[in-house]
């Protein structure tokens, strides 16, 4: 039997198992192969000291040039060891997720040790990560691959149609108009217990309805489809009755991307809950956007409840609506207020991710933040606004609409020292704006410290502000260095 | 300050509003029953009838955890306690729920969820800005 190994590379999160990966392994399963997982985030966070972790992660998310020779070692060693571990007999294919542009600088680091190596397998990688540039040479991923052939098969955007075509030898091909022709995924061989949640990922849909300035979605996903209300119940009873999973955690963009849909999702769960006493501790959380009324009346937030609705991710962002407009998210502060009544009358409890510091704010959009911080404390209280991230400033990341050359020529985005943003590493968070010349660095780095402590000052819960507030500290060093 | 509190169940049922043992007013046959809190702090009994409904209860028009509001259901009523600070007891129980669940100990708790004190990294934050 043809076997495959099915690796994942840091940065990932390690609450639950990667989604990429249950994806694939179900495109294996259906034509017949017999699947190892290996998760190399959760190995290498378990096999290296926190120092190291975080030197680690500085690299990857480039505020950091480098990491020491002895650490890449250290991490190469541990590769080939896990993979050895975990390597099925007679296997044929050794797979890897690069799952975003954080994930470059390893996955290039591993490629090319296993190119060095003579293996009975052929190397394919794929993932988000892999339509990104590398920001140390400017070269594409695809670019850098061609130049030495590391990979066998590369695959750029969706893989579950190339991988089925591999091995179906071209028999097998999904309708990737239709997500309901693909394959469920397929969460066997990965250990709970080594993640922080006994959950599952589920897609609903791919792409997304707005096209937010700072966002890279879009390149990934042009066109945003859904799955079939009835499509998304079947897998959910799938891997409850496969593994006893209860919780599941959409990774869609916005789970309300066809308020439609997402209603007749609601409806249908809650139909089965109601017949089905098994399904009672079923409950689901992702991404949301925050929807007028006409768009999502009070009937839609009830069904979220009686589906089992137990979170929300919000994209607000920004409390101040110009931020939000020249944003493009399309939603006003009633909207919100709708939102956080409707959320507190159903007791479902949001985390609202914000950017602090968007190249347009004014002080008077930051008061604003800081005035309806205030404003919504009691949802805070009542475990509505259950968490509240502030993130660690705006970081202008490549390949979105923000980063485009329309947008910063008419943002004036340059480096601190004046060349073009992206020109070396760490830029992307230490740019400046021509047009809004009292935000720079320091300014926003002061800005959001000022957010942290009215926000801790209310009571707000800041799951990341430690991470948060050390990468800041690492920023710091560029102001320091410019002095 | 709490105003208000809404009791909602999918069929019809009938209360008794008793606050601190002195019955305030009574409401039937209907799915949904809205009593006003006049005085803090009090002690509710909401008899109910029939015996054994579950209904929601929202206070101020937000839904409540019976076990977080320390909310005891009777057979044939209800009992929970209202104060000024409801809402921070709420709060209290929620941040102890989490930790129950996680099983982790009480300054662990504060980590995780970001309760912290981090007042010496802003610091170092801030001397490194000025």
């Amino acid at each position: 039997m043809k076997s495959v190994l099915l690796t994942s590379l840091p940065k990932y999160e390690l609450v639950a198992p990667p989604a990429a990966i249950g994806i694939i392994q179900g495109v294996a399963k259906t034509h017949g192969l017999h699947t190892e997982v290996f998760d190399f985030n959760v190995y290498l966070n378990k096999n290296l000291t926190q120092g190291e972790w975080q030197q680690l992660d500085n690299w990857l998310i480039f505020l950091q040039k480098d990491i020491p020779q002895e650490l890449k070692t250290k991490i190469i060693s541990l590769w080939d060891k896990g993979t050895a571990e975990k390597m099925p007999a007679s296997c044929e294919f050794l797979l890897m997720s690069v799952f975003s542009y954080w994930s470059l600088y390893i996955a290039r680091l591993i490629i090319e040790h296993e190119a060095k190596k003579i293996t009975p397998y052929k190397l394919i990688v794929g993932g988000n990560g892999v339509s990104s540039k590398f920001p140390d040479t400017g070269k594409f991923f695809k670019e850098w691959n061609e130049e030495k052939n590391y990979i066998d098969h590369l695959i750029l955007g969706e893989g579950e149609n190339p991988l089925s075509t591999l091995w179906s030898q071209g028999k097998v091909h999904y309708d990737t108009d239709n997500l309901d022709t693909y394959p469920f995924p397929t969460y066997a061989n990965f250990d709970f217990p080594s993640y922080e949640e006994k959950k599952v990922y589920i897609t609903g849909s791919r792409g997304c309805v707005r096209k937010c300035t700072f966002c890279d979605i879009q390149n990934i996903w042009p066109k945003f489809r859904f799955r079939s209300a009835k499509n998304i119940v079947e897998e959910i009873k799938k891997h409850y009755y496969e593994h006893g999973i209860t919780r599941f955690d959409f990774t869609d963009s916005l789970i309300n991307g066809s308020t439609s849909n997402f209603f007749k999702f609601n409806t249908l769960m809650a139909e089965e809950k109601a017949k089905n006493s098994d399904l009672k501790d079923v409950g689901y959380l992702g991404q949301a956007i925050c929807r007028p009324k006409n768009q999502m009346p009070p009937s839609h937030y009830e069904a979220m409840y009686y589906a089992g609705c137990r979170q929300l991710t919000i994209g607000i962002e920004s409390f101040s609506q110009p931020v939000r407009n020249h944003m493009k998210k399309k939603f006003s502060d009633n909207d919100i207020e709708y939102h956080l009544q409707q959320c507190g009358y159903w007791q479902i409890p949001n985390v609202f991710l914000m950017i602090t510091c968007y190249p347009t704010e004014t002080l008077d959009d930051h008061n604003k933040n800081v005035k309806d911080l205030r404003k919504y404390q009691k949802y805070s209280k009542a475990g509505v606004i259950e968490f509240m991230r502030w993130g660690t400033t705006m970081h202008i990341a490549p390949d979105t609409p923000i980063a485009s050359k329309e947008m910063v020529q008419d943002l004036g985005l340059v480096t601190t020292s004046g060349q073009d943003i992206f020109y070396e590493p760490g830029t992307s968070y230490t740019w400046k704006s021509k047009t809004n010349p009292d935000l720079d660095l320091k300014e926003r780095i002061r800005r959001r410290l000022e957010l942290h402590k009215v926000t801790t000052e209310l009571g707000y819960l800041q799951p990341d502000a430690r991470n948060e507030l050390t990468t800041i500290l690492k920023m710091s060093e560029f102001i320091v260095k410019s002095q | 300050m709490v105003k208000q509190i809404k009791l909602t169940h999918n069929e019809e049922f009938s209360c008794e509003y008793v606050v601190n043992d002195r019955l305030v007013s009574t409401s039937v046959d209907s799915k949904e029953h809205v009593f006003s809190v006049q005085e803090l702090p009090c002690k509710i009994k909401i008899n109910l009838n029939p015996y054994k409904v579950k209904p929601i209860v929202r206070i101020d028009n937000i839904m409540v955890n019976y076990g977080l509001a320390k909310i005891t259901p009777w057979d044939h009523m209800l009992e929970f306690d209202l104060d000024l600070n409801f809402f921070d007891h709420y709060f209290t129980n929620i941040i102890e729920s989490k930790r129950q669940y996680l099983d982790i100990g009480k300054e662990e708790i504060q980590k995780k969820i970001g309760l912290e004190d981090l007042s010496k990294l802003v610091d170092e934050i801030e001397g490194k800005i000025v």
